[in-house]
């Protein structure tokens, strides 16, 4: 029992990812089945990634009500910088593959840092059309954004290529109902 | 659910018009994202796999799923569960990349450009606190 806790230990991380094949996921969540700690180590993961996840969205829609015109000022600049060099990158890529110690503090850090990169805070209240930065991504090019008594938000999944905008409606908007068209 | 189609062709204003090269299939998905339960639809399973990575839903509920036929200029309605209408509108191509126009309701409107098969995810928390992610996917014909 004990290898079998290492051994999903070990591919814990991967499978609350959903990076794991069909095999080993179903090993995993047989085990978790019949493991109580193992289970208990998962629900702390997701528990972390949760309060991070939150964290940074609430903080995020606080700095867009506060002074929205001050944070997309100091984000505008960064989205113009550089990419870091091929060897940078792979300077990073190396630490992180060889790190001994992978807790799930370190990974709910790591994961927060990532969030915190890729999380682009695009936040719009009560403007008509607001043009943003292009991003360039093989597959979408965000062009505008339109929002009047919402929050945006968009996310960019680099490694996936994806765009994701998020709109949160302002509940106390009266303007618009959810029964709207 | 169904498209409806806003726009008409004047001369036949009633009889279906052929697709042409220049139109575009687009795939809508509609989840509903709840923080409580466990269920991850299949069907959904691999976006649920990218947002996981961003948001802390534990369930993801596919709910409606359509495609259509988008001409250029055309304004296509799509009926949402969530009572509002997402009017999606094709407007051309360029560099090899589809451009759309996606609306929300009467105020949420994003305009992008997408490549050929890709697909473009846009999440909407309503005022009663639900949450649905858009997942919309074109493809050149």
């Amino acid at each position: 029992m004990r290898d079998e806790c290492e051994r999903t230990g070990a591919l814990l991380e991967r499978y609350f990812d959903g990076e794991l094949r069909e095999r080993a996921t179903q090993y995993v969540e047989d085990h978790l089945a019949d493991c109580p700690r193992c289970a208990k180590e998962l629900q702390a993961l997701q528990e972390m990634r949760g309060l991070i996840q939150t964290s940074i969205r609430d903080a995020v829609a606080q700095a867009a009500q506060a002074e929205l015109s001050r944070v997309w000022q100091g984000i505008e600049p960064h989205l113009e910088a550089p990419k870091p060099s091929f060897w940078e990158r792979m300077g990073v890529a190396a630490r992180e593959y060889f790190s001994v110690y992978k807790s799930i503090w370190a990974t709910a850090a790591a994961a927060a840092a990532v969030a915190a990169l890729v999380a682009v805070p695009l936040l719009l209240r009560s403007g008509p059309t607001v043009e943003i930065a292009k991003s360039q991504s093989n597959e979408c090019i965000i062009e505008s954004i339109e929002s009047s008594g919402s929050t945006a938000m968009v996310y960019d999944l680099e490694q996936d290529q994806i765009k994701v905008i998020w709109m949160f409606e302002d509940p106390e908007d009266p303007s618009e109902g959810p029964s709207s068209l | 659910m169904e498209l409806l189609s806003l726009g008409a062709d004047a001369a036949t204003p009633d009889a279906p018009r052929p697709a042409t090269s220049a139109d575009v299939s687009v795939q809508i998905q509609v989840i509903h994202a709840t923080k409580t339960g466990k269920y991850i639809d299949q069907r959904v399973r691999q976006i649920q796999q990218k947002l996981t990575k961003l948001f802390n839903f534990q369930s993801y509920r596919l709910v409606q799923q359509e495609t259509s036929t988008l001409p250029v200029g055309v304004e296509t309605p799509v009926k949402m569960p969530f009572k509002k209408v997402v009017r999606l509108t094709h407007q051309g191509q360029e560099n090899s990349k589809i451009k759309l126009r996606v609306q929300i309701g009467l105020k949420q409107a994003v305009s992008l450009k997408l490549a050929s098969g890709g697909t473009f995810l846009q999440g909407i928390t309503l005022k009663n606190g639900q949450n649905y992610i858009l997942a919309i996917t074109a493809t050149a014909r």
